[in-house]
């Protein structure tokens, strides 16, 4: 490498690139050996979002350079080095990405070089980044129902009642049990977040006036408590799922009235931790 | 009155006698108690659920090595109890234990949801968003992984969003503020002061730690049980107080917006000052901790410095406690009650057997009266033999007598578990002056059930 060689950093669209540049007036990645002038080539990083379901395409050579100028196609060779896009993404030999409407939703990336024709050796890479993104909603109700259909966010049960449905009697309404299942985590996590979801319930149906029901469901509120919290070796994580559940099980307006009255019923008053046997599945 | 106290001299004469006999009787080294120990006392946050609350204090226990994986709950060889003092946010003060709406600007968790459905049906003319109760939680912990996920595909509930959570934020202090200046008063913490007089009775060394609005709630329980058992049996850790009043090592974090930026801007000279150790430059702000005030995701998260601080001034109060000298005993249940004055109440206790338990007979067949009081306030203190041989399945009656100088007061009556804390508590008028009359037929509080179940366990119950 030359000994004036110096790193620059490009911000290009939220992207970063890193090109090596000469300092002779040349640019590539060697020096050529042959007897052709070689000319300072820069490749610069690209990106394109494109909704789903709408076609766009962008020429990856459009922002690079030639002797600081505007690059000609036709005096480069185009070189794709590394690539995960879809099938519905396709790389012109003239740099040109196209994406069609099928293609599907995500974030994909390629690798690319040109070289100066007349040197082959005089070459400069970048990558190019082409995100997917899913379709714009119109409205906020198009965003939930988008968000819906895509898995992004669950569908709960809202009907008026208090319980939901709960078709397997687990004490746990199916949504909620759905919603846990699809999580990545183990068998006991889930059974611990099955046993939390199961003592809110109890908690929005309790009788307040029954005060053996009360501290039952206060002992059954601690128990999932410690045992979720015992369940994670992160403690952040734990939280974070003990809230997930929290929020997936009280829904709905009628729900958290319900959870209120339990909570006023013990304000004031206190409950135990439990120091063992906290959780009942395991 | 004179007539009593004489009694109660020659009751004390004869329980003299029967001491070691009794307590002999009513060993506590059996399964149905725990062995004296510390209790961690756990004052909640503003807003937090019962779950949240039950969740911060394990989270707590886990942080001091306990209950996490089989490890015991064991403090210098002595066993730990956890328990949580509740408090829900949005309490008129003085409503005591009938608390059913808040005083203006002062806003439950109901009162949060109100606001979410009003921003939410101001951007949603449909009114869906408004149905998510789910948000309204994600709103208030900050963690708005579902609503991020919506902010997406539409990206003006992005603003929106920012707009509510700091919209809650100043609630949020509001709410403690208000508080604050609207402190509540003795009916609203009867409960949990009779806990702490049952508790000091049994000998608990007390470790307080209290987290937000806990604070307000701490303070008074420390004013409260410190005059009888002293400074040394009982200790606080603050975390994020809400009032520049301390009872114990406090820690607020620079980050802490509610309490540094809204609580300030709400009642200023109301902000203890920000610890050395957790200004913002040794306590970096973390994404998925937009308030900086949360209890776990703020000051307990494994990842940030008060974590460690906050387990060493706990760790470091509990090294000091000392056992409390109060005169009473643990038992696989207890009865304790107090009133709110002055005056001579009595507490009766009739064992399954008819065995009646009182002043003038403070001996059962299961149980003992061990503190008698006779001039304010309480406690009496009914405990049941420890022994599973001993203590006898059926109902005990628990009534009381306002014997004098009582009319008109309100007392608390509360009975624990040993192993499971408060299973009942009632607050109700002491009614007329019956003297010794009524000490036959005193006024029926409770009857708690002794059974066992089809292992042999004890349950226990109130009917």
């Amino acid at each position: 490498m030359n000994t004036a060689m110096e790193n620059k950093s490009w911000m290009l669209w939220g992207l970063v690139a890193s090109v090596v540049l000469t300092g002779c007036g040349g640019g590539g990645d060697e020096q050529p050996p042959s007897s052709s002038p070689t000319v300072k080539i820069e490749a610069f990083n690209d990106s394109l979002t494109v909704e789903s379901g709408k076609a766009a395409s962008v020429n990856l050579l459009t922002n690079d350079k030639w002797e600081g100028g505007s690059l000609n196609v036709a005096d480069v060779m185009f070189v794709v080095v590394t690539s995960n896009l879809p099938p519905a993404v396709s790389v012109g030999a003239s740099g040109l990405v196209s994406v069609a409407s099928a293609a599907p939703e995500g974030t994909y990336s390629l690798g690319y070089r040109i070289c100066q024709k007349t040197v082959a050796s005089n070459c400069t890479s970048a990558n190019a980044t082409v995100v997917v993104s899913p379709p714009q909603a119109i409205s906020v109700a198009d965003a939930l129902q988008k968000a819906e259909q895509s898995g992004a966010i669950p569908v709960l049960n809202r009907d008026n009642t208090i319980s939901g449905v709960d078709t397997d009697n687990n004490g746990v309404r199916d949504d909620v049990d759905r919603y846990i299942q699809n999580l990545p985590d183990t068998t006991t996590q889930k059974s611990a977040l099955t046993q939390a979801s199961s003592a809110l319930t109890v908690a929005m149906t309790v009788n307040t006036a029954d005060q053996n029901a009360v501290v039952a469901t206060s002992n059954a509120i601690a128990a999932a408590a410690v045992c979720v919290v015992s369940q994670y070796e992160n403690p952040l994580e734990a939280d974070k799922r003990h809230r997930d559940i929290e929020k997936i099980t009280i829904n709905t307006l009628e729900r958290l009235k319900a959870y209120q009255r339990y909570s006023l019923a013990i304000n004031g008053s206190s409950f135990v931790l439990p120091q063992e046997g906290a959780c009942h599945e395991n | 009155m004179r007539i009593k106290i004489w009694q109660k001299i020659i009751t004390v004469f004869i329980l003299i006698a029967h001491t070691t006999v009794s307590f002999a009787a009513v060993s506590s080294d059996t399964s149905l108690c725990i062995a004296r120990g510390y209790t961690v006392g756990f004052f909640n946050g503003v807003w937090n659920t019962p779950s949240q609350a039950a969740a911060g204090a394990a989270a707590m226990a886990r942080m001091m090595g306990h209950g996490f994986q089989n490890a015991s709950n064991i403090f210098k060889g002595e066993p730990v109890q956890y328990e949580v003092f509740y408090n829900v946010t949005g309490c008129k003060s003085g409503t005591g234990a009938i608390c059913v709406k808040l005083e203006d600007n002062v806003f439950s968790l109901e009162d949060v949801a109100e606001s979410f459905i009003q921003r939410a049906n101001e951007i949603d003319a449909r009114r869906d968003l408004a149905k998510r109760g789910e948000l309204v939680f994600e709103i208030i912990s900050g963690d708005t992984a579902l609503l991020d996920k919506l902010s997406h595909l539409y990206p003006a509930l992005q603003n929106w969003k920012e707009q509510l959570i700091t919209e809650l934020k100043a609630k949020a202090a509001g709410t403690v503020a208000n508080l604050a200046s609207n402190p509540p008063t003795q009916a609203d913490y009867v409960k949990h002061n009779t806990r702490l007089d049952a508790l000091a009775l049994q000998k608990q060394k007390l470790m307080l730690v209290a987290h937000s609005q806990g604070n307000l709630f701490v303070n008074q329980a420390y004013k409260y049980i410190s005059p009888k058992i002293g400074s040394s049996s009982v200790a606080v850790v603050h975390i994020a107080p809400a009032s520049t009043e301390t009872h114990g090592k406090a820690w607020l974090a620079s980050i802490d917006t509610v309490i540094n930026v809204a609580l300030r801007a709400a009642a200023p000279g109301n902000i203890v000052p920000v610890n050395a150790e957790l200004t913002v430059d040794k306590f970096p702000f973390s994404s998925v901790d937009r308030s900086g005030h949360e209890l776990v995701k703020t000051y307990l998260d494994v990842s940030r410095v008060a974590r460690a601080l906050i387990k060493d001034s706990i760790t470091a109060a509990m090294n000091n406690l000392q056992t409390p000298t109060l005169q009473g005993n643990i038992g696989s249940f207890t009865i304790t009650l107090t009133w709110d004055g002055a005056g001579d109440v009595d507490l009766h206790t009739f064992e399954p057997n008819n065995q009646h338990v009182y002043y003038s007979s403070r001996q059962g067949v299961v149980g003992y009266l061990d503190v008698d009081n006779t001039i304010a306030k309480g406690p009496e203190h009914y405990f049941a033999s420890c022994d599973p041989n001993i203590l006898q399945p059926g109902l005990y009656k628990v009534g009381l007598n306002n014997y004098s100088g009582a009319t008109g007061r309100t007392a608390t009556v509360q009975v624990a578990t040993s192993v499971g804390g408060v299973v009942y508590e009632r607050s109700l008028g002491v009614g007329a002056v019956r003297g010794s009359s009524g000490n036959s037929s005193p006024l029926p509080v409770v009857n708690v059930k002794v059974a066992k179940d089809t292992t042999g366990k004890f349950i226990f119950s109130v009917q």
